[in-house]
């Protein structure tokens, strides 16, 4: 899977380092003074790499967590991101990551110790209420968890008995460590679109009934579960598809557990999106009925309206209003 | 795909020119060898020579095809044995201790190794590195010119602690090559393939639509955008038509025209 290491001279030595590099024996190894060398460098190819990413382990020296944009909380006044891992082993065409990055490599940051002592001094701050912290923006949570062992290092910082909660944002069915996990503040969020949707422009994700059996398992362990329809994506049958969407979804859901449901619509910075369509120019999601308002492409805006409107009403049909955080 | 090698010395260049039939394109001020999709020049030793031909081949081909860059040469090792070839995976220039990590995209059929580009031949290999004289200038210049998943160097071992750099002869050089070639076409073969996963450079129609009307360069940038666009949700349609033809008598009209027909398929796409 793996069959290039680069490795920053400061992780040299780290434990994590050598533990990862053992597990991929016959990768070739080669030394970089900063990751920055290999990831941020002029003329990469997203789109070619991604065929073949190679794994970058390097350390991350400042902005650990870092706060989370206006509009897409889940229910805190105080949200925060960490990203221990730069992109994804998924290869979803409205991904920011595409425009984001030079480099599709894997950049895992070795030191979660240092992601830790940061989560801890901002819990510490804000005691007296709930703050949430977000992982998953820049990569999946769990997706390379069986390489990171992300969950089993993050998920005991959040107890049950303190403020802070941890979401793992995920497209992956790898949850066999999450199942023995207990009294912890976690949500397992789960990303969906349509299945016809998905087999076109989710590359390698798990199948919608993959995910839902993932979430079963996780519900019967006592797992907080989060359910994100964020981008939502315009095709001529979205109505019949998204609407067969929840039903699917939610003949499983245990709203007991049900933690949250959020509903965004496609958006890019201008930037990023041209950025990702010199990539893809042959990709028909980027052909369809797109407009730049604000410096944010989006799909235009009577068709966005009337989806984002069908897909709330939809989904109110099986929720209560105080879990579901529209994002628009 | 055009392909592009870069070699620094004829004897280096023998083996390719017979295995690819290569023919004489010019000589001067470099010796440029071509087929139809294929070019070679001969650079001279070292990294200014090597730096100049690689620009004056960019400025030499049409570039309307996605290019793949290869500098093949001999090189030394403190203990590889003398034949074997490895692909650069990182490449550091002593002289300004700069580094280049050509990303590698497919299963290769050799090692791959760290190439340490020097200004004089190298015959002590004070480190584990494949010492050469052209890599660095090369690569800080293709990668001007392609995406650096298509730059690579190709490095055949000549020499190294028991066999001394003075004992290569013209002769070894193109037996060198010449053992490693199949090597070379096999990389070339898979990289090629990597490209065919890439959308052409240009849509379909756009030669044909640019004969028709004057686009001024803003209109061009235009129109490449909404024919990919109409590419994409219509493959099998074309847009130049009488219909087209007769409504529209310049640019701003074509793009009109374009514009409303991409507008309304893009409703009705299906994804």
């Amino acid at each position: 899977m793996i069959d290039t290491i680069y490795i920053e001279e400061e992780a040299r030595e780290h434990r994590r380092t050598k533990e990862i590099c053992q597990r991929f024996p016959q990768a070739r190894i080669i030394f970089c003074e900063r990751y920055g060398e290999v990831f941020n460098r002029k003329v990469q190819n997203f789109r070619l790499q991604k065929q073949k990413p190679a794994l970058i382990l390097a350390k991350k020296f400042q902005h650990f967590v870092l706060e989370v944009p206006e509009g897409y909380g889940i229910g805190a006044q105080k949200n925060f991101y960490f990203s221990h891992m730069l992109n994804c082993i998924y290869d979803c065409r409205y991904c920011f990551l595409q425009g984001m990055y030079r480099s599709a490599h894997y950049l895992l940051f070795i030191n979660f110790e240092d992601f830790a002592t940061s989560i801890e001094q901002i819990r510490n701050e804000n005691s007296t209420q709930a703050v949430h912290f977000f992982s998953g923006y820049d990569c999946d949570s769990l997706a390379l968890d069986q390489v990171t062992k992300f969950s089993e290092y993050f998920v005991p910082l959040f107890p049950s008995s303190q403020n802070a909660w941890l979401e793992l944002r995920t497209k992956s069915v790898n949850i066999k460590p999450l199942l023995a996990m207990r009294d912890h503040n976690c949500i397992a969020a789960f990303s969906f679109t349509p299945q016809v949707i998905s087999e076109k422009i989710e590359d390698k994700v798990p199948s919608v009934n993959a995910r839902i059996a993932a979430i079963e398992k996780l519900q019967q362990n006592k797992w907080n579960i989060g359910l994100r329809f964020d981008p939502l994506i315009y095709h001529r049958d979205y109505r019949e598809n998204y609407r067969k969407l929840f039903a699917q979804i939610f003949a499983k859901i245990d709203l007991d557990c049900l933690h949250s449901v959020s509903l965004g619509q496609f958006r890019l910075p201008k930037t990023m999106f041209n950025n990702i369509y010199k990539l893809y120019p042959d990709e028909k999601l980027f052909a369809g009925p797109l407009a730049e308002r604000k410096g944010m492409v989006s799909y235009e805006e009577d068709l966005g309206k009337e989806m984002f409107e069908f897909c709330s009403a939809e989904l109110l049909r099986y929720i209560d209003k105080g879990v579901f955080f529209p994002c628009e | 795909m055009q392909i592009l090698f870069v070699v620094a010395l004829q004897s280096e260049a023998t083996a390719l020119i017979k295995f690819y039939k290569l023919k004489l394109y010019s000589e001067t001020p470099f010796k440029i060898y071509r087929n139809e999709n294929m070019w070679l020049i001969v650079s001279g030793i070292g990294r200014i020579n090597c730096a100049a031909a690689t620009a004056y081949l960019q400025c030499t081909v049409a570039n309307e095809q996605y290019q793949l860059w290869i500098n093949i040469g001999i090189s030394g090792h403190k203990d590889l044995d003398v034949g074997q070839a490895i692909v650069a995976h990182k490449i550091v220039d002593a002289a300004t201790d700069k580094k280049w990590y050509p990303p590698i995209l497919v299963t290769l059929p050799v090692q791959t190794a760290e190439v340490t580009t020097v200004d004089v031949p190298e015959t002590t290999y004070p480190t584990n590195s494949v010492y050469e004289m052209e890599a660095s200038s090369f690569y800080a210049i293709a990668t001007k010119f392609t995406t650096s998943e298509f730059v690579h160097c190709f490095k055949i071992i000549s020499d190294n602690e028991q066999q001394h750099i003075q004992n290569i002869t013209r002769q070894k050089v193109q037996q060198l090559v010449e053992q490693n070639v199949e090597y070379i076409d096999d990389i070339c073969t898979r990289l090629q393939q990597v490209a065919q996963s890439l959308p052409p450079k240009n849509p379909q129609e756009w030669q044909s639509i640019l004969q028709q009307w004057k686009f001024t360069s803003a209109g061009q940038k235009r129109l490449r955008n909404l024919l990919q666009k109409w590419q994409t949700l219509n493959p099998q349609h074309n847009l130049l038509d009488d219909e087209m033809r007769e409504q529209c008598s310049h640019m701003k009209q074509a793009l009109q025209f374009i514009e409303k027909k991409v507008q309304l398929a893009s409703r009705e796409t299906s994804l």
